[in-house]
């Protein structure tokens, strides 16, 4: 079983900002690790630092604890799927797991072996015989990953695979991938812009910005409890609710003022807030839409209320159904109730406190 | 010229058809493919087989023919069996192998003219006249795509792009020095430069996925007639150089698409060595320290902003201030002010320039 370390690694590229700073992972046997952030954030890079396609300036690249730095590709282990991929249009499937395979002189016997687990494996048996032009996209790049797959890999590595793909397809291979990973239990590590395939597939997801790494953990403890505004925002779809708020002092301890509203907050928000030294700071609250809802009688106390929020839209998201409002120069995304409401209509929006994060205003770190 | 390998594939093909043992021996007796495994043990005979007038004989058990290129003996072939049906099935391998060399011969004719339209070593009429012969269409678009590679002669990174591109009859793949793949790819109809931008990604990730070596892809412009495939191949040549200076780290160039370093390239040494000489006085950029050039970069790449560099330096406004005030008093030029700024930007890439093309000179 298979591990990937890197130790503070560096790459400069003079006169561009793709670079990667000090960048340390440990990234066990069996983990499905997903680089994402923004376009250039160095994501492509790291991969390709650890596929040796690209050297690093400083620092330690591992493959079972062995440094790889000056190790050619070939003798690294890893095999590697990238965004565009595709089969050699004259060889049936059989033949394009095989030519990588024939190209390292592996004796006929072994080659066939291999092709006839991993189609195994992968339950595409059925593929085997068919010719490139009549897999569907679903069926090549189960293919394409099989070429892969086949090559009994250290390590998989893959930049943006699934790019190509959308909707019920997408889902298909995600599902496929995550699956594959339990069985081979090796490394994969994926880098993708699309926070969604990263929350689909990772054990643990890695966001990057300007080649550093923001946060790292599984995605349900980066999507509850983000470290940085930057992590809030990038994860969730619709975008996490991101207002500026003023931290004001009160008699009970403190409120967060948001133009006309008051949020009252629980106990213990009011004394990390107070302990934090943010009194008559500004902050960020962020909410995330799930956790809101439109304002009716019944709303009771412990609620956080926006009140008079101007509808503007509806709009559709994972097949929900979300109206977005806004009030002075926030806006506003919530669940939609199963009244329509008419453009410009005033509504009262709620949430509960204790589910409200709150970064600086000044490093956009969480405060609580 | 039939590689070894194709000679293997056809005699094991035949001998699943026949069931009958086959080998294939140049004509000094070495084995070039066989089906069974003692053939070495044959090779006196072989020998006297080759210098005897016969065509074809029986010695050993084995039945033995002589497979000729024009006339010029190529290979000897055994036949395991002395019957007649073993004779007529030698016959037909025999016949088989002739036309085999045929073909591959009007390949190699292909692959030979396209070397020679890619050097400029064909007159005009020439090209007109032998791409005819080969049933090379001359009125196609074309475009031609550069692969360098890490290593020299890396085969398995030639047989990837082989197998993507030549089995499609129009498309030609050849190399006329060890480092770099040569395609000569036809543009189909509707195909925009965008088009070819994805065509050089995919041979990039192929190579780095399959061939697992690193690679530069360039490509030329489209081109309308087969005359000017080599303007294409040069222009390739020269986009492959120019991302190598200015670019490096991109791993696709499109001549297309190569900015002020396109500029740069063409122009004489002694001009660069008097315009740097004027610009630092002799001085070499060289000379500034890794601070100062970090400085500089960051400041183009945000714009001349300087409040945005510092942010991103992670030093104090007044810091770069002072840096960028330092650099005025060595240099002169104030990359505050726009025309000092673009003056300092393209001095910098003439360092480049020179810089690679005097390591060429080694």
């Amino acid at each position: 079983m298979s591990r990937v370390s890197l130790r503070n690694v560096t790459k400069k590229c003079p006169n561009n900002d793709m670079v990667v700073k000090n960048f340390s992972l440990d990234i066990e046997e069996g983990e499905f690790v997903v680089l994402t952030g923004m376009a250039g954030c160095g994501k492509t890079l790291v991969i390709r630092m650890i596929a040796g396609l690209e050297e690093c300036d400083s620092g330690d690249i591992c493959i079972d604890d062995e440094i790889v730095n000056d190790m050619e590709t070939k003798d690294r282990g890893v095999a590697m799927v990238f965004r565009n991929y595709t089969l050699y249009p004259n060889m049936n499937v059989y033949d394009n797991m095989a030519f990588a395979l024939k190209m390292e002189r592996l004796p006929a016997n072994e080659i066939s072996r291999r092709i006839r687990e991993t189609a195994e494996f992968m339950e595409m048996e059925s593929l085997l015989e068919r010719m490139p032009s009549e897999l569907t996209e679903e069926q090549t790049i189960q293919a394409v990953i099989g070429r892969a797959v086949a090559k009994e890999p250290r390590v998989l590595l893959m930049d943006d695979t699934l790019g190509r793909l959308t909707g019920e397809s997408k889902k298909f291979i995600e599902e496929k991938m995550v699956a594959l990973n339990r069985k081979m239990g090796i490394p994969f590590i994926y880098a993708t812009q699309g926070q969604e395939e990263a929350m689909d597939m990772a054990s643990r997801i890695v966001i990057m910005n300007e080649g550093e790494i923001v946060q790292a953990g599984s995605p349900a403890e980066l999507y509850e409890h983000p470290a940085k505004t930057f992590v809030a925002l990038f994860l969730g779809d619709p975008h996490i609710n991101m207002v500026q708020a003023e931290v004001v002092s009160r008699k009970n301890g403190c409120e967060l003022k948001l133009g006309e509203n008051t949020i009252s907050l629980t106990k213990e928000q009011k004394t990390v807030l107070e302990q934090s030294g943010s009194m008559g700071k500004n902050v960020f609250l962020g909410i995330r839409p799930e956790d809101m809802e439109i304002a009716g009688k019944k709303t009771g106390e412990g609620k956080g209320l926006i009140r008079q929020a101007i509808v503007e839209s509806y709009e559709e998201k994972g097949g929900r159904r979300y109206l977005c409002a806004s009030l002075d120069e926030a806006r506003w995304t919530v669940p939609a109730g199963e009244k329509e409401l008419p453009k410009g209509e005033a509504v009262d929006l709620a949430f509960s406190t204790e589910k409200a994060h709150i970064f600086c205003a000044e490093t956009g770190e969480l405060i609580r | 010229m039939i590689s070894n390998q194709i000679l293997q594939t056809t005699i094991e093909g035949l001998k699943g058809i026949t069931r009958v043992d086959f080998c294939i021996c140049d004509t000094e007796a070495k084995v070039l493919a066989s089906t069974f495994p003692e053939a070495e043990e044959y090779e006196s005979s072989i020998l006297a087989f080759v210098d005897s007038p016969a065509d074809s004989q029986v010695i050993q058990g084995y039945q033995f023919f002589k497979v000729f290129d024009e006339h010029q003996l190529e290979y000897i072939l055994l036949a395991k069996g002395t019957s007649d049906d073993v004779y007529m099935v030698g016959k037909l391998v025999v016949f088989q192998i002739q036309n085999l060399l045929v073909a591959y011969k009007e390949r190699f004719d292909k692959d030979n003219f396209i070397k020679n339209l890619l050097l400029d070593n064909l007159l005009l009429v020439d090209i007109y006249n032998r791409a005819k012969k080969l049933h090379i269409e001359v009125n196609v678009k074309r475009v031609v795509f550069l692969i360098e590679t890490k290593h020299e002669k890396d085969s398995n990174a030639l047989e990837t792009v082989r197998s993507l591109f030549a089995t499609k009859t129009k498309d030609f793949v050849t190399a006329v020095d060890e480092k770099s793949i040569i395609l000569v790819k036809e543009v189909r109809p509707g195909e925009t430069y965008e088009d070819l931008e994805k065509t050089a990604n995919m041979v990039l990730d192929m190579l780095n996925t399959e061939a697992l070596t690193k690679v530069h892809v360039a490509f030329g412009t489209i081109v309308n007639e087969i005359k000017d495939v080599s303007r294409s191949y040069k222009e390739a040549k020269m986009a492959l150089d120019v991302g190598k200076i200015f670019y490096s780290n991109k791993n696709v160039v499109a001549y297309s698409n190569l900015g002020i370093g396109r500029l740069i390239y063409q122009l004489p040494l002694p001009l660069c060595r008097m315009f740097i000489k004027e610009i630092f006085d002799g001085k070499s950029p060289d000379e500034f320290d890794e601070e100062t050039l970090t400085t500089i970069n960051k400041f183009f790449e945000n714009s001349l902003n300087v409040s945005e560099t510092s942010r991103q330096l992670y030093i104090h406004r007044n810091t770069l201030v002072y840096r960028l005030d330092k650099l005025q008093k060595s240099t002169g030029l104030d990359l505050r002010v726009f025309e000092d700024a673009i003056t300092f930007k393209i001095a910098l890439m003439v360092v480049k320039y020179m810089k690679y093309m005097e390591s060429l000179d080694y």
